[in-house]
C-alpha cells in the first residue's frame, strides 16, 4: 500500500457536473480517431496548397477519404456525445490553423445534428451512420463563410471600385446559388465518403477484427 | 499480493483461447519470471495482473484474479494502475510526452498528487536517471536502453506495490541489459513485488526468486531460483527460451566516411553488387549520413549496426531510393536512379501492418507477383501460406504477417531487401525461423541489409556488419 | 521545447482566438496589418526566422492576387483565384499566430492550461491523446507511402485508373498501423491514470506573469491603432 502521506489528493468522488458517462477508453478512442481523421484530411489538402487548381479535386477527395476512419470511429461510439467531442477536437485544431471562428461554431452544430441522426438510428444503423457523416462533413463550408457573410467589404475595396464591370461579374458569381451548389457538393462528397467507409468496413475492418 | 486461480481468457475475434488454465500466487516482495515461447500466453497473463484484461482488451474471462486485495474484474483500471506499475514491450511506444521529467510526472499528475509531491518525486527520479542518460534530451533520441530506464522510472514513480514488465530485454544490447538488471535489483531491494514476462532469462539469474514456465496458455513447470541456476541453456531452448545474450563478433565491412564507426577498417574500395559512393545526406540542415564508399555483396546478409541516430534508417532509405541524396548508388555496376532503386528494393518494416494492402493473403501475394510470371498457388504452398490464403492479412498473428511481407518481397524478386528490426519480441523458435527466411532471401541472390539490435538474431543471420556512428 | 520562457499557454490560446475573430469577422480587413505585425513579432521573438520571412511574403502575394491582379486583368477565371486569395490572406494571419502557439507549447503545457481552466475531462483527455497521436499518425502515413512506393503502387496512371483502390491501399494500412501503434500507448496511459476520475494536477501549473501583461498591452495598442487608422465604414 502507498503510505498515507502520498495518497492522491482527490478521491474518486468528483464534481458530478464534470462526470461524463464516457470511459477513459472512449476518450482515448476519440483522440486516436480524430488524429487519423486530421492526418488524412491534411495529407490530401496539402496537394491543394501546392497547386490551387488541384483544390477542385482535393477538396471533395479529402471529404470522401476521411469518411473511412470516421465510419470506423462510429462503430466504436458507445455513448452520446462522443461524436460531438470528436468535432470539438477537429474544430479546435482548425481554429489554430487559421480557420475563422464561425467555422468552429458550424463544425460543432454539424456534429450535434449528426449526433441526433445517430441517436435516431440508436447508434447502430448503417444508413444513419452514412447520413451522419454527410451532415458532419458540412463543416467544410465553414471556412468560406466570412466571404459570403461580408461580400460588401471585398466589393467596396479600392480594387473593385476601379473595375466596376469586373466587380459586378464577381458579385453575380458569389450568389446564394453558388453557396447552395457548394453546400450540395460538400454533402454529396460526404455521402460518398460514408458509403466508401461502410464498404471498407465490410471488406477490411470487420475481417481484420478492428470494427 | 497476486493470486490467479484457474483463469482462462479468450480474446474477442480469436478462435482459440489464449489462456486456458493459469494458476499463480505471488507473495509480497517476490520476483517471479513468467516465461515460455511466443504464443504461450505470458504477456496475456501479465495483462491479467494489471487489469488490461478485461478492462482494455475485449474477450471472455473465466476464473478469479486478485491483485493487492482488488478483484480485477470489478475494480476500475486506474485503481489497478495505482497499485501496479507496467512497462510494456516497446518503451518508446508508451511514452506520452517528450521529456523524461514530463514522463515521470505523467502518472502522478493524472492520479492527482499535489504539485509539490510531483516535483519532489520527479527531481529524485531525474537525479537517478542522470547517471545513464541526458535527462533534458528528447525521449525519441535516446537509445533503447535509456528509453527503457525512463519507462521504468515512469512506471514506478507513483510507488506502486507491484511492478510488471513485458519482455523488457528485447531490443536491448548487452550493456543496457546489465543496467536493466541493476535497476530491477534496486527496486526489489525496496520491497517491490516484481513479475517479468520474458523469453531471455539469464540476465535475471541473480535476482529472481521463481521461474514459472507457460505452455499453450497454462502454467506448467515451476523452477525455484536454485533449480533454475542449475539448468543448462539446452533445456531452456527446449522451452523456446533464449539463453545468455552473447555479444556477436562479425567481420566489419571495409568502408570509409564520417559515419563509419571503426576507423581501423577504413581500407581500399571493396567490391560487391551494391556500391555506394560519396553519399552525403543532410536532413533538416544536419548531416546525418556521410559515406565515402562502401559495397554490399549479393547473396550475403550485412548487419547495419550503431546507436540510435547513427543514420541506419537513413542508409536504408537512401539505398532503397526513398531518400534523395547526393552520391552514387550502383547495382551490378549500373548506376541506378532513385526510381530504379525503388523498383529494385523491398523493405520489411518493423511494423508490417504498414505494408499489407489487400483483403486476403492470396490477393497480397498476387499483388506482389503482378509483373512476374509466377504460379501464385505454388508460391503460397512453398511459403506455407496456403491454409491462410483466404484470411484477411490483418487478422493473422504478427509473426504470420511478417512472413507474408517477406514472401511478398521474395515473390516480387527484389534485388535489394532491407529488414528493419525484424525480431523485436520474438522467442528462440521464431528467431530461428526469421533467420532462416532472411538467409533464404540472400540465398536467392539478393543484397540483404539487416538493421537490428538483437545480438541473438545477428549471430544467427548476419555474415558481416557495417557499424555507423552519429555525426 | 521553447528556447526561453514564453507566454502563458492560456495567453497564446486567447490571442489566437482573438486574432481569428478580429480578422475573420465582418469589417475585419482593417485588422490584417496589425495581425500580421503581431504574428511576425511573435515569430521573431521565438527566433523562428523562416516564419518571420515567409509569412509577410505570403500575405503580400495574396494581397497582390486579391487586389492588384483584378486591376491588371479583370477576368472571371482569375477572379476566383483573387477571391480565394482575399480569404487566404486572412487565414495566413490567423495561422501565423496559431503557429506560434503550436511551435512553443508542448502537449503537457496545453493540458495544464486546460486543467487550469477546468475544461471538462472529456475534452482535456481526448485532446491530449489527439495531440500525442498527430505526429505518430503522420509518421505512419509517410511510412505507408514509402511502402506503397516500393511496391510500385503510387504510379499516377494506376491511381487515376483505379482511384478507389489507391485510396484503399493508403488508408487501410494507415488506419491499421496507427491503431496498432496506439494500442500500447493507450494501454500505458490509462494504467497511469489518464482519464481516471481523479482531478489531475500539474507539476508546473501555468501562471500569468509580467510578460503576459506586456503582451496584452501590445495587442491592445495594435487593435486600437487599427481602428483609429482605418478609413472607417463607408
Amino acid at each position: 500500500m502507498s503510505s498515507n502521506a502520498t495518497t492522491p489528493v482527490a478521491p474518486a468522488s468528483e464534481d458530478p457536473r464534470l462526470r461524463l458517462t464516457m470511459s477513459a477508453r472512449d476518450l482515448v478512442n476519440i483522440g486516436i480517431f480524430a488524429a487519423i481523421y486530421l492526418v488524412i484530411v491534411f495529407t490530401i489538402s496539402f496537394a491543394g496548397v501546392v497547386s490551387p487548381l488541384l483544390i477542385v479535386v482535393t477538396f471533395p477527395l479529402s471529404i470522401i477519404v476521411a469518411g473511412i476512419p470516421y465510419m470506423l470511429f462510429l462503430t466504436r461510439v458507445k455513448h452520446a456525445g462522443m461524436v460531438t467531442i470528436f468535432a470539438v477536437l477537429v474544430a479546435g485544431i482548425y481554429l489554430l490553423a487559421g480557420h475563422p471562428w464561425i467555422s468552429t461554431v458550424v463544425t460543432v452544430v454539424a456534429a450535434l445534428l449528426a449526433e441526433a441522426i445517430l441517436l435516431a438510428g440508436r447508434y447502430r444503423s448503417r444508413w444513419a451512420a452514412i447520413l451522419a457523416y454527410a451532415v458532419f462533413s458540412l463543416w467544410f463550408i465553414g471556412p468560406l463563410l466570412p466571404i459570403l457573410i461580408d461580400p460588401d467589404e471585398y466589393f467596396s475595396s479600392a480594387t473593385m471600385q476601379a473595375t466596376p464591370e469586373y466587380a459586378d461579374k464577381m458579385r453575380d458569381f458569389l450568389t446564394d446559388q453558388v453557396l447552395w451548389m457548394y453546400n450540395a457538393a460538400t454533402f454529396i462528397a460526404g455521402l460518398l465518403g460514408g458509403l466508401l467507409g461502410a464498404a471498407l468496413l465490410r471488406k477490411h475492418f470487420r475481417k481484420a477484427g478492428l470494427a | 499480493m497476486i493470486s490467479i486461480d484457474g483463469t482462462g481468457w479468450t480474446y474477442a475475434n480469436a478462435e482459440e483461447p489464449s489462456l486456458t488454465d493459469v494458476t499463480l500466487c505471488v507473495t509480497p516482495g517476490e520476483f517471479v519470471v513468467l516465461c515460455g515461447a511466443s504464443g504461450s500466453g505470458k504477456s496475456t497473463a501479465l495483462r491479467l495482473m494489471n487489469g488490461l484484461i478485461p478492462h482494455f482488451h475485449e474477450g471472455t474471462l473465466t476464473g478469479a484474479v486478485q491483485v493487492d486485495g482488488l478483484k480485477t474484474a470489478t475494480a476500475r483500471l486506474d485503481e489497478l494502475g495505482l497499485r501496479t506499475g507496467t512497462v510494456l514491450q516497446h518503451p518508446r511506444r508508451q511514452f506520452f510526452t517528450d521529456s523524461a521529467g514530463e514522463e515521470v510526472a505523467f502518472a502522478l499528475e493524472n492520479f492527482g498528487y499535489e504539485p509539490a509531491v510531483v516535483h519532489a518525486r520527479v527531481d529524485a527520479a531525474l537525479t537517478a536517471l542522470a547517471a545513464c542518460l541526458p535527462v533534458a534530451a528528447r525521449l525519441r533520441l535516446l537509445s533503447g536502453g535509456q528509453q527503457q530506464q525512463v519507462a521504468l522510472a515512469a512506471a514506478s514513480a507513483h510507488e506502486p506495490d507491484i511492478l510488471l514488465l513485458d519482455e523488457p530485454s528485447s531490443n536491448l544490447d548487452a550493456d543496457a541489459v546489465q543496467r536493466l538488471t541493476a535497476s530491477l535489483a534496486l527496486l526489489k531491494a525496496r520491497g517491490m513485488t516484481i513479475v517479468v514476462a520474458e523469453h531471455r532469462l539469464r540476465y535475471l539469474r541473480g535476482i529472481l526468486d521463481r521461474v514459472v514456465v507457460m505452455r499453450e496458455g497454462r502454467t506448467e513447470v515451476q523452477w525455484s531460483a536454485q533449480q533454475f541456476r542449475a539448468l543448462p541453456d539446452e533445456d531452456l531452448a527446449r522451452e523456446g527460451l533464449r539463453g545468455e545474450a552473447r555479444p556477436v563478433d562479425l567481420p566489419e565491412l571495409a568502408a570509409a566516411g564520417g559515419s563509419v564507426a571503426d576507423p581501423a577498417t577504413k581500407g581500399g574500395p571493396s567490391t560487391g553488387a551494391l556500391q555506394l559512393a560519396d553519399i552525403r545526406c543532410r536532413l533538416a540542415g544536419r548531416t546525418v549520413l556521410d559515406l565515402d564508399h562502401v559495397a554490399f555483396a549479393a547473396g550475403t546478409v550485412t548487419a547495419i549496426r550503431g546507436a540510435n541516430g547513427a543514420g541506419k534508417s537513413t542508409l536504408a532509405r537512401v539505398v532503397t531510393g526513398l531518400q534523395s541524396c547526393p552520391g552514387n548508388v550502383r547495382l551490378d555496376g549500373r548506376k541506378l536512379s532513385r526510381r530504379a532503386r525503388q523498383r529494385a528494393s523491398a523493405i520489411v518494416m518493423q511494423d508490417v501492418q504498414r505494408q499489407l494492402f489487400t483483403d486476403s493473403v492470396d490477393a497480397e501475394v498476387r499483388l506482389a507477383a503482378a509483373r512476374n510470371d509466377i504460379d501464385v498457388d505454388q508460391a503460397l504452398r512453398e511459403l506455407d501460406l496456403t491454409r491462410f490464403a483466404d484470411r484477411h492479412p490483418l487478422s493473422l498473428s504478427g509473426g504470420q504477417q511478417q512472413r507474408l511481407v517477406i514472401a511478398a518481397a521474395r515473390i516480387s524478386r527484389r534485388r535489394i531487401v532491407v529488414f528493419d528490426e525484424p525480431s523485436s519480441g520474438v522467442d528462440q523458435r521464431h528467431l530461428q525461423s526469421i533467420s532462416d527466411q532472411i538467409r533464404q532471401v540472400a540465398h536467392e541472390g539478393a543484397v540483404v541489409l539487416l538493421i537490428s539490435h538483437d545480438e541473438d538474431l545477428l549471430a544467427l543471420a548476419a555474415d558481416a556488419q557495417l557499424t555507423l556512428r552519429p555525426l | 521545447m521553447p528556447s526561453r520562457p514564453g507566454l502563458d499557454p492560456r495567453t497564446k490560446i486567447i490571442a489566437v482566438i482573438a486574432v481569428s475573430a478580429a480578422v475573420m469577422s465582418a469589417g475585419g480587413g482593417r485588422f490584417i496589418a496589425a495581425g500580421l505585425l503581431l504574428a511576425v513579432g511573435l515569430a521573431v521573438w521565438e527566433r523562428a526566422w523562416r516564419r518571420a520571412v515567409v509569412l509577410p511574403l505570403f500575405v503580400g502575394a495574396s494581397a497582390a492576387l486579391a487586389f492588384w491582379v483584378p486591376l491588371v486583368r479583370p477576368h472571371p477565371a482569375l477572379g476566383a483565384v483573387a477571391t480565394g486569395s482575399f480569404l487566404g490572406l486572412r487565414f495566413a494571419v490567423a495561422l501565423g499566430v496559431g503557429m506560434h502557439l503550436i511551435a512553443t507549447t508542448s502537449p503537457t503545457q496545453l493540458s495544464a492550461a486546460f486543467r487550469a481552466w477546468r475544461i471538462p475531462r472529456g475534452i482535456t483527455v481526448s485532446t491530449s491523446v489527439m495531440l500525442r497521436f498527430l505526429p505518430l499518425v503522420a509518421t505512419e502515413a509517410t511510412a505507408v507511402l514509402d511502402a506503397m512506393r516500393l511496391r510500385g503502387l503510387t504510379g499516377l496512371r494506376a491511381m487515376l485508373r483505379h482511384p478507389i483502390l489507391a485510396i484503399e491501399r493508403f488508408t487501410v494500412p494507415l488506419i491499421a498501423s496507427s491503431l496498432r501503434v496506439g494500442e500500447d500507448l493507450a494501454a500505458s496511459a490509462m494504467l497511469r491514470g489518464l482519464g481516471s476520475p481523479h482531478r489531475p494536477t500539474s507539476m508546473t501549473p501555468p501562471r500569468f506573469g509580467g510578460r503576459d501583461a506586456t503582451f496584452a498591452l501590445v495587442v491592445a495598442a495594435l487593435a486600437a491603432g487599427s481602428v483609429l487608422l482605418s478609413p472607417g465604414p463607408a
